[in-house]
């Protein structure tokens, strides 16, 4: 569905895109992640065909940004990072405009508007001035303009970006819901926001693909944090030994804690059920070490971000 | 064709959401009201015979050609410089749309309202069908004039403004281009030609007096297309621009 490489881009001499190479298959979700000033909005502005490459191709849907750039337009949305919004018109009417200009015939976008209103739950307040609207249903009404013409792909940079915790999880609900038909590019530096949207994540820092990675591969599963009862030497010991765990260390966070990561192998046998960590905790319980608990780590996504920026040059962290 | 009718007109109603376009109304009647009083004034206490066509009409459109150097440039940035600084750009800039359609429907949309309001500045001439028979085709003549002076100012200001995302730069800019344009024609050494086809002001007032000569308004014409161009190219060029 979108093809890129070989993307380099320049402002004036400064290199803001380093020969960037990924693709995204259909109905997937792809979430672009890394630290303010990475190029993530650049490759997305250059993939919505806004900017032009000054080397490598992309393409979407088969066309290339750069001599079909009409027919990649016809076939993405695109919401950036400050929506499009005229604060003086109401909501039907910016979103009818919005379909006007994807040439979308009068007897079809009465029909196209409506629907796209009600799928973006933005009905309620369609005679409203978008001017007086909430951040949160500002962001529905820009996202149902760039969807109004039923793009096969849709590019959201940082879609959550200055919305509560309730608007969040609404929209976080939207775009999985329209990922069923479309895919879907989002960028942002909220990590959670990731790793609760996205199928996959490229990780991407001074204009460079740090890395890719699946969010279903179960290589990068959450660990587990083991916490005791008492000081926990011989329990990290134990850990360590064992062939089924990849890397045991002291979880800092949590005192008398170990944070234990398992390998593929052990998750591959474990069969996406428990029965793998309930035999760990009866040898662990057999051994005699005082476990008082057992929790999932939320924050591998987290870990891994900061190891791949911590590990680039020029690493400010 | 249609998607730049489209941007004419949201163009041409947003001048009605914002103050601009009623403050805008209100000064350019309000100076062509206080023109009229006094044309009539000074004409009725002299004693002249007084051709309400291009005696007051042709005062006043000639006073609003003026004016309008000073106004047309708040119009062009708020089309083409605000929607820079506000980013609302990349809605027509992501959507399939040759960038004649951007610059066509902008020009439009500003054309559209100073043509509702010269059609509205009808109103003083129309007072004088009560009394005479005045001459249509010189009150035609005139309101064309200040239509081609308008969409000439339009036009060169359309350019400057693509040219910044600073409002204020983009007005002064303007101003100050418009008036430079103006008085270039006065550069010793310019050809004639040169000299009358910059003074876009006197060029106009030949309308107001019913002479209408075909040179002109190709002249007219070709400044337009001329700066149209430039922010058709301006516009096409964002793509590879910082």
């Amino acid at each position: 569905m979108i093809e890129v490489s070989d993307l380099t881009k320049y402002y004036g001499d400064r290199e803001v895109l380093h020969s960037l190479n990924f693709s995204v298959a259909t109905n997937k979700i792809c979430g672009f992640l890394g630290p303010n000033g990475s190029g993530k909005s650049t490759t997305m502005d250059i993939i919505a065909g806004l900017l032009g490459p000054s080397s490598g191709s992309v393409r979407v849907c088969n066309y290339d940004v750069l001599t079909q750039s009409k027919e990649v337009k016809a076939h993405v949305g695109y919401l950036p990072d400050n929506p499009p919004l005229y604060p003086e018109m109401t909501v039907f009417d910016f979103v009818n405009y919005s379909a006007k200009l994807r040439k979308i015939n009068a007897s079809a976008r009465e029909l196209a508007v409506k629907n796209i209103l009600e799928e973006c739950d933005v009905v309620q307040v369609s005679n409203r001035l978008i001017g007086h609207l909430s951040k949160g249903f500002r962001q529905r009404v820009a996202l149902s303009a760039s969807l109004v013409h039923k793009p096969s792909v849709l590019i959201l940079d940082e879609p959550t970006e200055g919305l509560d915790p309730t608007q969040i999880v609404l929209i976080r609900q939207l775009i999985k819901k329209l990922a069923k038909e479309r895919t879907v590019i989002l960028s942002s530096h909220i990590l959670s926001e990731v790793q609760a949207t996205c199928d996959e994540v490229i990780i991407i820092n001074h204009g460079r693909i740090a890395t890719k990675l699946s969010l279903q591969d179960k290589s990068h599963r959450s660990g587990y944090v083991y916490s005791f009862a008492c000081p926990i030497d011989q329990a990290l010991s134990w850990f360590q030994e064992q062939s089924f765990v990849e890397q045991a260390r002291i979880y800092p966070a949590k005192i008398n804690s170990i944070s234990v990561d398992f390998s593929n192998d052990f998750w591959s046998k474990s069969q996406e059920s428990l029965d793998g960590l309930s035999k760990v905790t009866e040898q662990i319980v057999a051994k005699g070490f005082p476990l008082v608990g057992i929790e999932q780590k939320k924050d591998a996504l987290e870990e891994l971000f900061f190891d791949v920026i911590r590990s680039q040059p020029n690493a400010v962290l | 064709m249609s998607v730049t009718m489209t941007i004419a007109q949201r163009e041409f109603k947003s001048f009605f959401g914002t103050p601009l376009g009623w403050m805008s109304a209100c000064i350019l009647f309000l100076v062509s009201g206080i023109v009229f009083y006094i044309e009539v004034l000074m004409m009725l206490r002299s004693g002249q015979a007084v051709d309400p066509m291009s005696d007051i009409l042709g005062q006043i459109l000639n006073f609003l050609n003026y004016i309008n150097i000073f106004v047309i440039p708040a119009f062009t940035m708020k089309v083409m410089t605000e929607e820079l600084s506000h980013g609302t750009h990349r809605l027509l800039d992501s959507a399939p749309l040759h960038p004649w359609s951007i610059v066509c429907g902008k020009f439009l949309g500003v054309m559209f309202y100073f043509g509702v309001l010269g059609l509205l500045l009808l109103v003083y001439p129309s007072y004088s069908f009560i009394f005479s028979e005045p001459d249509v085709r010189v009150l035609a003549s005139g309101w064309l004039g200040m239509m081609l002076n308008t969409a000439t100012i339009v036009s060169i200001g359309l350019f400057i403004a693509s040219l910044t995302k600073n409002p204020v730069l983009s007005y002064l800019g303007s101003t100050f281009f418009i008036i430079l344009f103006l008085f270039s024609g006065f550069i010793p050494g310019a050809p004639e030609w040169y000299k009358h086809s910059a003074n876009i002001l006197d060029m106009s007032g030949e309308f107001t007096k019913g002479i209408i000569k075909t040179g002109t308004i190709a002249t007219f014409i070709a400044i337009i297309l001329i700066f149209l161009f430039l922010t058709r190219f301006v516009v096409e060029s964002r793509k590879w621009r910082v």
